[in-house]
């Protein structure tokens, strides 16, 4: 905690602009990544998660837009915002889109998408396309950037790295394709990786690889990552802190020892207790009932009321404000839920919802 | 079954725990090529499933888990008859369906049907709900109009989807709820068997949960026999009750779900089962991660398919077993035996598949590592650190070492490559016998573990 | 309480039916999405307006002889219905050719103007709405279904029979659409062409324009889940062709036939241009345009009505086909 932290990302809020009406995508999220530190954000499918780190990299498209929110990496400001008048609208010193794209993007913040397929280019050979993205990051000629280029092949495990030079990305495994991103995004000695879902599409054994490879590519080049994630089982084993996403907001923040063994948050929990072990057994899986409300028209209070087995009545009128629990080890605790606040949860009535109700699934989605 | 609303209470002309199929060596092959002229040319086969026996209980479970390409899901396809097997006998009730025609088997889906991975594309997006549920019963002549109406619409109920919502369309439905209308259509027919082809996968984890409930509590009130096709190995220990593991188009392991889990007797298995990411930071994982990717299914390796990257190979000769049908010269050097310190066997074939993979530099400032040539002490001090840790190995293994270090001292990395691996992997018993064993097992009542390991 | 009763969930209070979504599926969402964009909302008005000056001169003449009989009874009842050239010796002369309505010598009674003949060229125009866009939909129906049938059946069983009907296509595509229709006139009619063979000729022609595009989508079609869940299940191929396949294969067809149907007309115009097509006296644009050729310097506005007249309906089918196209394309997706 001595560091200063090189991503902090405060109140962000990413909106997105469709016929239907608005649409919260991100919703007021705040977390920080310190140097070194595997930072992972877990959520289901439309927690918005992507569209948090497409943020952080601006490169939020049409229709959508970030509406307000402070983005700072190291001494830049990513996104920044100023009132004047009735609008917010960008400060001075935030980088325009010419400076994103040649000082941050691709040198200091990498991104490894899931699907290494549509990462690359099908039509140039694989050690062309490394080449050409280090000649356009690093002050390298065409030789020495050859040689750095097959160095970063055989640094991520690529067998034969000088015959693959010349191969194309058909010619190549899931893994594989997925090694020779990681080795892009290396490439350019950046401090910060994102990582979105990189180990989705990949078979178990070769996720295993990956997540070892990674593991022993941070400890080497002491890179920071936002590890994006649905699966819990990455994030136990990777992760150094964990943010979790629910509907648009982080719900909770803690370190992964904290996260799973000191649970603070509902969501979390019914999260943690819906997934099937590899290691043990298990009787009957307690699932989340119904499904993730639409980010269109967010339940009123505490977003998760809906499906919370915990909810009471007070959850749906009185929104929880995500403060700091516990420390642990130097680090926060955050949540926000209402049993931790003094709103008068305890004498609250429980509400009916999907999670007393029993129905599963029985929602229409919009 | 002539009330359409009375579901379940079919248990056909066997009960639970019988042999409702039995598949025997049952193979699949594709060509590699296609359009009319590839057939001039001999394109080469791939074995999607090669020489595959199992059977399936009434009324169970049975998962078959892999990564992608090992060919499980087109084994479940080949047991459905919507691909026919190359070779092999798949058993219905003891009819064997491998000698009927399209024609003669298509009366018999009615007790086979099937549920997908993609919740997108399993539903005709023109259809409504209910008419997709009726088609198989229309198809099949079961009932009236007005009986598979009603039918459809108990089933939706027992699915967990609202008998109403008989009249939308797929795309109002979220992934988890396609997935139960395809459990209703798949019901509809009261079969036997349901093929699930990955049905979970696509969804979110707590999605998951909830269709993986819905499935046991079916399978509880209409003893339908589920084969669950699964990469997932969590999934698979929720919702199995026997699991068989496969590889490269064979099964590698097959044992009662607790025995697999607790007692693993495959080297595969035990890796895959060490790769998942426990969701548990306290976890002591400790992986020995698989090094390598599978190998092409056109030309699978020799013997037990999975001993180019096992990390538990047999050492040449260890085995005393005398390959028969062999030159009497092969037969020598095969049963030739190092004798090594089982470290020092495990440094030797590290070394053989680093070299194979050039997964290791001699002189770390060349990138380029063909180019180079460095005097042989060198190269051998380089190994030492790199490899043989555990000491050198002696006598006729150093022999071989030696000559492949001459090879790499003069950038030949293709000789050295090929020279170890002769000598070392072709040798094993591994690479010489395919492996076909049942061990006796712990929990449950079957464990077939096809590894030398366990003759 | 992990999983539900099943029994109770029945009980479960539900929210009505939307009857929004009942419409995403279909030709009434299309209509509906047509109609907020307006250039194919103007395809669709132009569309509308020749099919309904075609129906209206086919259904009753009586009627349009009372409408149109305001304009010219006579001219109605001898010149568009029934008349012959022979009849009425050509002739340049500026006396039988009148001139639109706002040029010098011209008379509201004939607004367009009267052709060599002395018929009135607007009534003459109508009438050719009707064989152009009769022509319009039956040779683009011939090639819509012939090609729907061919591309399917094609498509979804490949192999040879695919071999066999896509080499067919192939050669039949390999020759020159004009070429193939008008030595197919000449032989049907046994040298004597006229519209109805021009028509089916060019149907023909078009059926592996068709075939081509609907197997291109049932290859991808056949891929899908619900085909073999189909299969699966026991349903019998025709069925699963008729029921899955050329449903979901169907939208860019559509499309391709609206945007076909004016490159029909054209051609059929051109064939009558040529005298391949529609014989005098019949009043098609094409074969007006063919008789107004040796007119062009002294009466001008005898090519340029019939130009006009092919010009716009062409620009209606296209602006329609395109409307379709973005109206059918993102439907799946939402």
């Amino acid at each position: 905690m001595t560091d200063e932290p090189i991503l902090t990302v405060e109140n962000l809020k990413t909106q997105f602009f469709t016929e239907q009406g608005v649409v919260r995508a991100v919703d007021g999220i705040s977390f920080d990544v310190y140097p070194g530190e595997i930072v992972g954000l877990v959520g289901e499918s439309g927690a918005g998660k992507s569209v948090a780190t497409s943020s952080v990299m601006r490169l939020v498209d049409n229709p959508g837009e970030i509406v307000g929110g402070e983005i700072t990496y190291k001494n830049k400001t990513l996104v920044g915002f100023e009132r004047a008048g009735d609008e917010l609208v960008p400060r001075d010193e935030m980088l325009t889109n010419e400076e994103m794209r040649t000082q941050v993007r691709g040198n200091e913040i990498a991104i490894i998408f899931q699907d290494p397929m549509e990462s690359l280019n099908p039509v140039y050979t694989i050690g062309h396309q490394l080449k050409e993205f280090i000649l356009l990051n690093r002050e390298l000629d065409k030789k020495a950037a050859r040689e750095e280029a097959i160095t970063m092949l055989r640094e991520v495990g690529i067998p034969e790295p000088e015959e693959r030079f010349d191969d194309y990305p058909h010619e190549f495994s899931g893994g594989m394709r997925q090694r020779v991103l990681i080795a892009m995004a290396l490439a350019c000695q950046p401090e910060l990786i994102i990582a979105d879902e990189p180990t989705t599409a990949l078979d178990v054994t070769v996720e295993g690889q990956i997540l070892e490879l990674v593991k022993e590519l941070q400890e080497e080049y002491g890179t920071s990552f936002l590890w994006v994630t649905h699966d819990m089982g990455v994030v136990a084993e990777i992760c150094d802190r964990v943010n979790v996403m629910y509907l648009g907001e982080i719900v909770e923040q803690a370190t992964v020892d904290e996260l799973f063994y000191e649970t603070q948050h509902p969501y979390t929990n019914a999260l943690l207790n819906s997934i099937p072990r590899p290691d043990q057994t298990i009787e009957e899986l307690v699932p989340i009932k119904g499904v993730m409300p639409e980010a269109i028209n967010p339940p009123s209070g505490c977003r998760f009321h809906t499906r919370c087995p915990d909810a009471r009545e007070v959850c749906t009128e009185i929104e929880p404000t995500y403060s700091e629990i516990t420390t642990y080890d130097g680090w926060p605790h955050n949540a926000s839920c209402l049993k931790h606040e003094d709103v008068g949860y305890d004498v609250s009535e429980p509400i009916e919802n999907e999670a007393r109700k029993g129905t599963e699934g029985t929602e229409v989605v919009q | 079954m002539s009330d359409a609303t009375t579901v379940g209470n079919d248990t056909g002309d066997i009960e639970a725990g019988e042999t409702l199929m039995e598949i025997d060596h049952v193979s699949k092959y594709f060509s590699s090529g296609s359009g009319f002229l590839s057939g001039f040319f001999g394109s080469p086969d791939v074995k999607a499933v090669d020489d595959v026996s199992f059977e399936i209980k009434k009324g169970e479970t049975i998962a078959v888990v892999g990564e992608s390409g090992c060919g499980k899901s087109t084994l479940a396809r080949t047991v459905l008859q919507l691909l026919r097997p190359t070779a092999g006998s798949v058993r219905y009730k003891g009819q064997d369906l491998t000698e009927l025609s399209d024609k003669e088997i298509r009366p018999l889906r009615q007790n086979m049907q099937m549920i997908f991975q993609d919740p997108q594309s399993s539903l005709n997006p023109r259809m409504k709900i209910g008419q997709i549920v009726e088609e198989p019963m229309k198809a099949h002549g079961l009932y009236d109009s007005e009986g598979r109406t009603e039918r459809a619409k108990v089933l939706l109920n027992k699915v967990g989807l609202d008998p109403s919502h008989y009249n939308r369309y797929p795309h109002e439905f979220s992934g988890g709820q396609r997935q139960r209308v395809n459990l209703a259509r798949a019901l509809s027919t009261d079969p036997d068997l349901i093929m699930c082809d990955e049905p979970v996968s696509a969804l979110d984890v707590s999605i998951q949960a909830q269709v993986l409930n819905t499935m046991q509590e079916l399978q509880d009130e209409f003893g339908v026999t589920y084969l669950f096709i699964s990469h997932d190995l969590s999934v698979v220990r929720y919702i199995a009750d026997r699991v068989a593991v496969m590889y490269l188009g064979q099964i590698a392991e097959l044992a009662n779900k607790e025995e697999l889990f607790e007692n693993p007797k495959h080297p595969y298995t035990e890796a895959l089962l060490d790769a998942i990411p426990v969701p548990d930071p306290r976890a002591t994982n400790a992986r020995g991660t698989l090094e390598g990717d599978v190998p092409s299914p056109i030309n699978p390796p020799s013997g037990c398919r999975f001993r180019t990257r096992c990390p538990k190979v047999i050492q040449p000769g260890a085995l005393g077993k005398e390959p028969t049908d062999l030159p009497d010269e092969v037969q020598a050097a095969r049963l030739q035996s190092y004798e090594l310190e089982p470290a020092v066997w495990q440094d030797t074939l590290a070394f053989t598949r680093a070299v194979n993979r050039r997964s290791f530099v001699l002189d770390e400032g060349e990138s380029d590592q063909t180019e180079i040539s460095l005097p042989p002490e060198e190269v051998r001090t380089r190994l030492e650190s790199l490899f043989f840790k555990n000491g050198w190995p002696e006598g006729e293994v150093e022999r071989t070492i030696n000559a492949a270090i001459d090879s790499l001292s003069n950038g030949e990395w293709e000789d050295a490559a090929t020279l170890l691996s002769n000598t070392f992997e072709e040798n094993s018993i591994c690479a010489i016998e395919q492996p076909t064993y049942t061990v006796a097992p712990e929990r449950g009542d079957i464990h077939v573990v096809n590894c030398h390991l366990h003759r | 309480m992990a999983h539900a009763d099943p029994d109770t969930q029945a009980d479960v209070e539900q929210e009505p039916v939307d009857d929004e979504f009942e419409a995403k599926v279909g030709l009434s969402y299309t209509l509906a999405k047509v109609k907020q964009d307006t250039t194919a909302r103007l395809g669709m008005y132009i569309v509308g307006a020749v099919i309904f000056l075609a129906a209206f001169v086919t259904i009753d003449s009586n009627i349009s002889t009372l409408t149109f009989g305001r304009i010219d009874n006579f001219v109605f009842a001898e010149n568009v219905l029934g008349n012959h050239p022979e009849r009425h010796p050509p002739a340049a002369e500026a006396e039988t050719t009148l001139p639109p309505f706002f040029a010098d010598g011209g008379v509201l009674s004939h607004p367009l103007g009267t052709d060599i003949y002395g018929r009135d060229y607007f009534t003459r125009l109508i009438y050719g709405s009707q064989v152009s866009v009769t022509v319009g939909i039956v040779a683009t129906g011939i090639g819509l279904i012939g090609g729907t049938i061919v591309g399917a059946v094609s498509g979804y069983y490949g192999g040879w029979i695919d071999d066999v009907f896509m080499r067919t296509v192939e050669i039949l595509y390999s020759i020159p659409a004009l070429v193939l229709v008008i030595v197919f006139t000449v032989f049907v009619s046994g040298g004597r062409p006229d519209i109805q063979y021009a028509v089916i000729g060019v149907g023909i022609a078009f059926i592996p324009v068709f075939a081509r595009l609907i197997r291109s989508r049932v290859l991808s079609v056949r891929e899908m889940d619900y085909i073999e869940a189909a299969r699966a299940s026991g349903v019998r191929d025709r069925n699963i062709i008729l029921r899955h396949v050329i449903p979901n294969s169907f939208a860019p067809v559509l499309v391709l036939a609206t945007l076909q149907i004016g490159v029909t007309i054209l051609i059929v115009a051109g064939l009558s241009f040529l005298g391949y097509g529609a014989q005098p006296p019949t009043a098609d644009w094409g074969q007006m345009l063919s008789s107004a050729r040796g007119f062009m310097l002294p009466s001008p506005w005898l090519s340029i009505w019939p130009g006009l007249a092919i010009l716009v309906t062409i620009m209606g089918f296209n602006l329609l086909g395109d409307g379709l196209q973005d109206a059918l394309d993102p439907r799946i997706k939402d």
